[in-house]
């Protein structure tokens, strides 16, 4: 104690103003978050997607499935941006026009939100049903243990495209039934995740207060193991989103996930596929907009992992 | 070690009946009458019953589980409703291409990640560590069917012409003279297993291009494999080069490391005897865990290469609704990651004797 109040104020004060113990771990969180470089690059790339997507229709200079049949238009017709020199009699199209006379620009800028959507809500459900089975697993123990985990490890026997495949194959083509199969692959993982999160608090002290107050197991489980299991959970649904949109746009560029005229990125590179050496701008511009969107969960996700992990550094 | 390998026999066993029901319960999961869904317009009522005859439909759920067990067992995986060719005839035919194309690539990622993993490692928070961590990031995201399509763009067209040209589609060059080995060994008669393992010996090019002693064959074939296995492997090497620059990191922190420095041995040694001997458990973990992710992209890669392997075949299959076929390919497919993982983990068993006593 007297060495406490020995210490001169301002170091005393010092770690409160920086950010230190004082504060909530959330904004502790947010504080490394923002200050981590993979992060920062992240956060930057998914704010402008999220713009992209939110103002799609204001950006986007056309419909994405309008047919344009004006003067000087034809199929798979190269880029032309007049600052960059394309002659000023020629129209404009930023990124070039598909097979079918569609603004690539204007798909592309659309497809960003089936993209995002596609992540979050595939990514939303597996992480729910997968929590939910694996914390059951872990918290009651037992035979449901051995059934849940059993039934997990036979899933993860399989190569995971090939699973969602099979199960496209079962359901029929289409984006929906391709949001599910990929569902269905990822609960695995994270129920594996929720569990051993759940078998690391279970024995802890306030859990057991909480028994011996008389707490109902399912309020034992909601209310005192999940909340703080949660932490390798989000780290691990920020990296899935961006392997979901990976998967769903590899089954779109196969034929089996989202249908024309939709503007899904790996189902437009699937249906150009044989025009890349005729055309090769249609092949550049939805490989890139996966890339950079897959990279900015992959960057958030690393950068939530060093944050959310107190024995790294920020 | 015996007792290891016992217990995680034991557990094969049952992920492969495992495998077996889930893939089972796909095919009775397809919606309406498999009747009408497999045979489409072609469906009247007693052509309907003659199918239900010939596949046993009309037994319980149990009965038909066996047999199914049963037919697999022996290699029958009954026939596709499109050509009416035995479904094992077909898997001979496709296998060998997407088992080459995992393989090559496996070896692509296991040499360059770990290469790749140690430059960085040693050269910490250099240029070089961040170019090959941006490296790293870049080809986790990266679509590898687009990067498939950039690489045969890249070889084919820009490069064309040029020494480093080489084929964007299939396997071998039109023209190239290589024998069916059942046709080569008179063979053409046989039936069973001896034909099916012939079959996939001479399907697989590259070992029938060497058994024959046709080196120029086998060169030819393996530039055909070079951009796919690339694009396959990418991930890989992203996943494998991050693994290990993290393990070989935390082992230079490790007392023995400095101690090793400090007895005068050369920068050399210190890193590959000392420091990569330490953080090979788990990149070897690592580099086995690949091999589900490869197979996966194999099946999407075969697609942007035209290639006529398991992938390009399910996705054919699918689309025409032969579901013997595709039952076939996912059964095999996924029994071949259930045991290579098994090699993996026997291999780490073998590395790493605290497996053995968990």
């Amino acid at each position: 104690m007297a060495t406490t109040t020995a210490l001169p104020v301002s170091t005393v004060r010092a770690p409160v103003l920086r950010g230190g113990t004082t504060q909530s771990p959330f904004r502790r969180t947010m504080h490394r978050l923002l200050r981590h470089r993979s992060a920062q690059i992240g956060i930057a790339l998914m704010a402008m997607l999220l713009f992209i997507a939110i103002f799609a229709d204001v950006l986007a200079p056309y419909a994405f499935d309008e047919q344009l049949r004006t003067p000087g238009t034809k199929p798979r017709l190269e880029p032309c941006v007049h600052l960059l020199g394309c002659e000023a009699d020629k129209p404009q199209f930023v990124m070039g026009l598909d097979s079918n006379r569609r603004d690539v620009l204007s798909r592309i800028l659309f497809g960003s939100r089936l993209s995002l959507s596609i992540g979050f809500i595939t990514t939303g459900v597996a992480v729910l049903f997968g929590t939910v089975l694996g914390a059951i697993a872990g918290y009651v123990s037992g035979w449901s243990d051995t059934a849940i985990m059993r039934t997990m490890d036979i899933f993860q026997a399989f190569p995971s495209l090939l699973l969602a495949i099979a199960i496209v194959s079962v359901l029929g083509s289409g984006l929906v039934n391709t949001l599910i199969a990929v569902a269905i692959v990822d609960i695995p993982t994270y129920a594996r995740i929720a569990r051993a999160s759940v078998l690391g608090v279970k024995e802890l002290e306030y859990v057991n207060a909480s028994k011996a107050l008389g707490a109902s197991p399912m309020r034992i489980l909601f209310t005192r193991l999940l909340p703080n299991s949660l932490t390798p959970l989000i780290v691990a649904g920020t990296l899935g989103i961006g392997t979901t949109i990976l998967s769903a746009a590899g089954l779109s560029f196969l034929g089996l996930g989202a249908q024309p005229p939709l503007s899904e990125w790996g189902l437009m590179l699937g249906a150009e596929r044989a025009s890349v050496f005729s055309a090769p701008h249609l092949m550049v511009f939805a490989g890139v907009a996966i890339m950079f969107t897959v990279l900015a969960f992959n960057l958030l996700g690393d950068g939530l992992r060093d944050a959310l992990d107190p024995r790294r550094k920020a | 070690m015996a007792q290891y390998i016992v217990k995680r026999l034991i557990l094969l066993v049952f992920v492969v009946i495992g495998v077996l029901v889930v893939t089972f319960g796909l095919a009775r999961a397809i919606p309406g009458d498999p009747c009408t869904s497999m045979l489409g317009e072609k469906a009247t009522p007693e052509k309907c019953e003659a199918f239900k005859q010939r596949f046993g439909l009309n037994d319980s759920t149990p009965v038909q589980f066996v047999r199914y067990v049963t037919n697999i067992a022996r290699g029958d995986f009954g026939q596709s409703i499109r050509d009416s060719r035995d479904v094992t005839d077909i898997i001979a035919e496709r296998l060998p291409l997407t088992i080459e194309l995992t393989i090559t690539a496996s070896f692509i990622s296991a040499i360059s990640g770990v290469l790749l993993g140690i430059v960085s490692s040693v050269r910490h928070n250099g240029p070089v560590d961040v170019v090959a961590m941006i490296f790293a990031n870049v080809g986790v995201s990266m679509p590898i069917f687009w990067l498939g399509l950039l690489l045969a763009y890249l070889f084919a067209i820009t490069l064309g012409g040029t020494s480093f040209q080489l084929p964007p589609s299939a396997r071998i060059s039109p023209g190239a003279d290589l024998p069916n080995l059942l046709k080569l060994w008179h063979m053409e008669d046989a039936t069973g297993a001896s034909r099916f393992f012939t079959e996939l010996l001479s399907n697989s090019y590259l070992l029938n291009a060497a058994m024959q002693g046709k080196w120029d064959v086998f060169w030819d074939v393996i530039k055909h494999l070079i951009l796919p296995s690339v694009a396959v492997a990418t991930v890989s090497v992203s996943i494998i080069a991050r693994m290990t620059r993290g393990a070989m990191l935390d082992v230079f922190t490790q007392d023995y490391i400095r101690v090793a420095r400090a007895k005068g041995l050369g920068e050399r040694l210190v890193v590959m005897k000392h420091a990569f001997r330490n953080a090979l458990v788990p990149i070897v973990t690592v580099v086995g865990l690949q091999f589900g992710g490869l197979l996966s992209g194999a099946v999407l890669t075969e697609t942007t290469f035209s290639l006529a392997g398991m992938g390009t075949k399910l996705v054919e299959s699918i689309e025409a609704r032969d579901y013997p076929v595709v039952q076939g390919i996912v059964i095999v497919v996924s029994l071949l990651l259930v045991f290579v993982n098994l090699l993996v983990d026997l291999s780490y068993a073998y590395l790493n004797p605290r497996i053995r006593v968990q």
